[in-house]
């Protein structure tokens, strides 16, 4: 089984954070449909990266 | 004509999906076969056939019709379905791991191992199986909608109810005999059409609607505003429901095996990489076509219509490719929970002690059927009633992610035992239940939060102080390290 790095914690704390913080969705989505839109899609694209991001570090990449 | 246009197409659809079924079918009573595939598929299969059963048919009805009523409160479907990609990636490894070294094949099964409880594994089972029954009568109307819509004026939606009934009866044949090969094979071609041809399709919608002068300036200004404080909702009303909907995907038991379909940890982690992509496109282009539509009168009136409302600007043919994609991604859904039933029933509950393959394999499929009967009856019952069903069906949400703390903790830390998992599971599902009778959307008291949430918190506290109080058994903690190793 693998040990989980450090880099790959933080993804995921991150995202979390992004995703869930009352704070942030409540900053951007306040009424105004560019700063909502940024949050939503750019959320959303932060994620995919990480996911992207994950990837690339993988020991096994492309092994099935 | 348009009647012939639309049926048409939709049994030229069927006839496509059981032909791919059929030829690659392999006829077994093992069980292993029946319920995970044996284990064999590569990433792509494995993507779509998350994708198909994550995304119902409803995902073009109800959750579009949030985006086309609320605004962006509707994209909080993008944030937790990512989230429970995220999660894929996380859970690969030790879920993958442990289920091929002890052949399971459900998610009952997988808890009741890591907890060595029968006690585990039959509560698990029954919060699976009763969760999931009042989804399986949602998506029989949503394909009501679909067989409305594609008679063109011939079939009223009460009738439809019908018509779509006596098709999935016909349909779930190939769900009995075949198992999980032909689900998965059939959400490879079920998932191209559902989510490829209507990620065209909402670009195709997004500029029709950008060009006829209904884009982003036409939205009302709480269209980009999220419950806050001094709402009804709450301000944590958005985080409750994204929480929610996060820890919760990989409660359902239908997609939980997922998990256990693919040939390696690391077809799980790349089926991760390519839904993530996929998943945020499809969603971001259909939910922004429905909001944009707002603006349309006919939408405004009948919000949960909009895929349709949308499609009818493009003639017959592109309604009825419309009414195709909603078709596919509900059939993919209502095969995935009808046969997690049958496996969780036979294996979990019925046959908890024990059975041959052969036993367990007639069980389920018996249960497949059983299933469908009774949701069929169901659908009958209700087929005026779609509000009352909604509300029970999302009670079952805030139900089934009551499994959450005994899993994932489960997974993470040695020390949780069978008793604080079953005591947290039973306390936290009927916090949950109670709590989403009294207050259905959300608890004003404690600032938005949901019936779900406040019962997680409940179901974790009293996992952990059991845990905490009454330590596990030295041979316990020993096989626990072990597992762990």
């Amino acid at each position: 089984m693998r040990d989980r790095s450090a880099t790959e914690r933080w993804i995921l704390i991150v995202n979390l954070i992004i995703m869930l913080f009352p704070p942030i969705h409540l900053f951007f989505a306040g009424g105004s449909m560019p700063m909502a839109l940024v949050y939503f899609f750019g959320s959303g694209l932060v994620l995919v990266g990480s996911m992207a991001m994950l990837r690339s570090m993988g020991p096994q990449r492309g092994e099935e | 004509m348009n009647f012939v246009i639309g049926y048409g197409m939709i049994l030229l659809f069927f006839v496509v999906v059981i032909y791919i079924m059929e030829r690659n079918h392999r006829e077994t009573d093992n069980f292993e076969e029946f319920s995970v595939a044996g284990r064999s598929f590569g990433s792509w299969f494995q993507t779509m056939a998350f994708l198909n059963t994550w995304l119902p048919g409803t995902i073009f009805i109800a959750f579009a019709g949030l985006a086309a009523s609320a605004g962006v409160i509707g994209y909080y479907v993008i944030s937790y379905s990512l989230l429970a990609v995220l999660f894929m990636y996380y859970l690969a490894d030790r879920v993958f791991d442990w289920g091929k070294r002890h052949n399971l094949k459900t998610q009952s099964d997988f808890v009741g191992m890591r907890y060595n409880s029968d006690a585990v594994r039959v509560t698990a089972a029954i919060i699976g199986v009763v969760s999931m029954f009042p989804w399986i009568i949602l998506g029989l109307q949503s394909l009501g909608l679909v067989f409305s819509y594609l008679s063109f004026g011939y079939v009223s939606p009460e009738q439809a109810v019908f018509v779509s009934i006596a098709v999935l009866a016909i349909r779930q044949y190939w769900t009995v005999r075949l198992g999980m090969r032909g689900i998965v094979i059939s959400d490879m071609v079920q998932g191209i059409i559902a989510y490829g041809v209507g990620g065209l399709l909402s670009i195709g919608f997004i500029v029709m609607l950008l060009r006829s002068e209904h884009g982003f300036g036409q939205l009302a200004e709480s269209f980009a505003a999220l419950p806050s404080f001094g709402s009804d909702l709450g301000p944590l009303y958005y985080f409750s429901i994204v929480l929610t909907g996060a820890l919760g995907s990989w409660c359902w038991p239908d997609i939980f095996v997922r998990l256990f379909t693919a040939k390696s940890a690391q077809t799980v982690r790349n089926s991760a990489f390519k839904a993530a992509p996929l998943m945020f496109l499809f969603l971001a282009l259909m939910l922004t076509a429905a909001m944009l539509a707002s603006s349309m009168p006919e939408v405004a009136a009948a919000p949960d219509n909009v895929w349709f409302l949308l499609a009818s600007h493009g003639g017959p043919v592109i309604l009825s490719i419309a009414g195709i994609c909603v078709l596919a991604a509900t059939m993919g859904n209502i095969n995935a929970l009808t046969q997690a039933t049958g496996v969780h029933a036979a294996q979990d509950i019925f046959h908890v002690k024990g059975g041959t393959d052969r036993q367990i394999t007639r069980t389920a499929r018996i249960i497949v059927g059983i299933t469908t009967i009774l949701a069929i009856i169901g659908a009958i019952m209700t087929v005026n009633t779609t509000a009352g069903l909604l509300t029970l069906a999302l009670a079952a949400y805030q139900g089934i992610v009551q499994l959450a703390p005994s899993l994932y903790l489960g997974l993470l830390w040695k020390r949780p035992t069978a008793s604080a998992a079953v005591l947290g599971m039973i306390v936290g599902f009927v916090v949950a239940v109670v709590l989403q009778f009294l207050y259905p959307v959300s608890i004003p008291a404690l600032g938005g939060l949901t019936s779900g949430v406040v019962g997680l918190i409940c179901n974790t506290v009293v996992l952990v102080a059991v845990t905490l109080l009454t330590p596990a058994k030295s041979i316990e903690t020993q096989r626990v390290a072990a597992l762990f190793a």
